[in-house]
């Protein structure tokens, strides 16, 4: 279970300039930034571009992370999946698909997230994804973890791209109120 | 902050989270929260609910080889550095590189004149406030689609023109939420400001409180990743057929959907 309160110390220590505390963030973090990575941009060498580029912005920006207004994990995720987006804004959409990248595709048709671990937060979020009709929590997903476009989702689920959009949007609304809850 | 506004940066703020706003709108969404604090807080709120799922993500080790070059970047980074506790840049801020690296800066200014996004960026919560203004009363326009809108305000971030767009036809109209006239001797002149850094091309002179113009498809093309600005020139317009007067209003362009 990743400890997100380990995690934002080490980024608060890498805001003082503390190398090791990156060292240590990166050790404890990358995997699971690299998996996500992966599942967007679906090429290893494109993965390991935007891994660097996310812990270089982390490093100059850890003074701006700031552990009220989110988790150490949701920072960096944050992060990496904009570096994601820069790189695949520049190559095009269409990239082939790596065989050794199939693992890192979260397959949101295969029913609700598998993982029992996780933060409350993260615990909270997966409750509230079961609540969702199978077909928007798929769009959601898909958008998500692969960095699919409204569009590109409509493709995917072979549904109007309007359909896809309100079931995106509602369904983010209905996370949002049940978070709240 | 009225209900209606509020859901419509709550719904642009969300598609961002998701990854649904992409590319150029997505440059400009984030150049808008670089500039508005409540927009940030808000875009902090959803990054705060949904990046959660990246504790769902699988694990997969990363080669050996990117730790080592981000350990040598720091490195060569730190060599580098004039001074120890040099502010962070504001450009490096709000474009991802150093200034330096910008294509044609100085020659060109607008696009990459950080006050000027600021400004625009300052100008986000009203800008959604007179969006959805114009949203309300654009039936005045006819039964014509509008797949991009772009919201100009002055440097004080208050809204003085909307646009909305049609990328179907190319047309481009213009009205003016709170646009005093200029000077007899002056006219106000509307600018196409390319995402590319080259520079303005001008759309016509604006007079009166709407105006109205067709567009081709690579001024459009241009137009919908860009931005529009109005700047005061002489009478009839810029003599030069370049900016030559101060840019008093400018709004980036954004998808209506």
């Amino acid at each position: 279970m990743t400890d997100l309160a380990a995690l934002a110390r080490l980024i608060e220590r890498a805001a003082t300039g503390d190398r090791s505390a990156l060292a240590a963030l990166y050790r404890a973090a990358s995997p699971q930034l690299f998996g996500l990575a992966l599942g967007i941009v679906r090429r290893r060498d494109l993965a390991e571009e935007a891994l660097q580029e996310c812990f270089m912005a982390i490093w100059r920006h850890a003074g701006r992370f700031d552990a009220e207004r989110g988790s150490a994990m949701a920072w960096m995720a944050r992060i990496l999946r904009n570096k994601c987006f820069d790189l695949h804004g520049r190559l095009g959409r269409e990239t082939s698909l790596d065989p050794a990248v199939a693992e890192a595709l979260v397959d949101p048709a295969a029913g609700p997230l598998a993982l029992a671990e996780g933060s409350a937060e993260a615990r909270a979020l997966r409750r509230c994804l079961e609540e969702l009709e199978a077909k928007p929590r798929e769009g959601v997903l898909l958008a998500y973890y692969q960095g699919l476009t409204f569009e590109e989702v409509a493709r995917r689920m072979g549904a109007p791209l309007g359909t896809v959009k309100s079931w995106i949007r509602r369904s983010l609304m209905r996370l949002k109120q049940c978070l709240e809850r | 902050m009225r209900y209606e506004n509020r859901e419509l940066l709550e719904r642009l703020a969300a598609d961002y989270a998701v990854g649904a706003l992409r590319g150029p709108a997505r440059r400009r969404f984030e150049r808008l929260i670089a500039g508005d604090a409540t927009l940030a807080l808000l875009v902090d709120g959803w990054s705060a609910r949904l990046d959660t799922l990246a504790e769902s993500a699988p694990r997969i080790e990363p080669p050996a080889a990117a730790w080592a070059a981000i350990e040598a970047r720091i490195a060569r980074e730190a060599a580098a550095a004039p001074a120890a506790g040099a502010p962070p840049s504001l450009w490096r801020f709000l474009f991802g590189k150093p200034a330096f690296a910008l294509p044609r800066l100085g020659t060109v200014g607008l696009w990459y004149c950080v006050g000027f996004w600021r400004a625009v960026g300052l100008a986000g919560i009203a800008a959604a406030l007179a969006l959805f203004v114009f949203i309300a009363t654009a039936p005045e326009f006819g039964a014509s689609r509008t797949t991009h809108i772009a919201v100009l305000s002055d440097n004080a971030a208050k809204p003085v023109l909307v646009a909305n767009l049609d990328a179907a036809t190319g047309a481009v109209r213009i009205k003016a939420v709170d646009l005093a006239p200029p000077a007899a001797d002056k006219s106000f002149e509307l600018w196409l400001v390319p995402p590319d850094g080259t520079a303005p091309r001008s759309l016509g002179v604006i007079e009166g409180d709407t105006y109205e113009t067709d567009l081709g498809a690579t001024d459009f093309a241009d137009l919908r990743k860009g931005a529009l600005a109005v700047s005061l020139e002489p009478a009839g317009g810029s003599p030069t057929g370049q900016v030559t007067g101060p840019v008093l209003y400018v709004g980036p362009v954004l998808p209506a959907s």
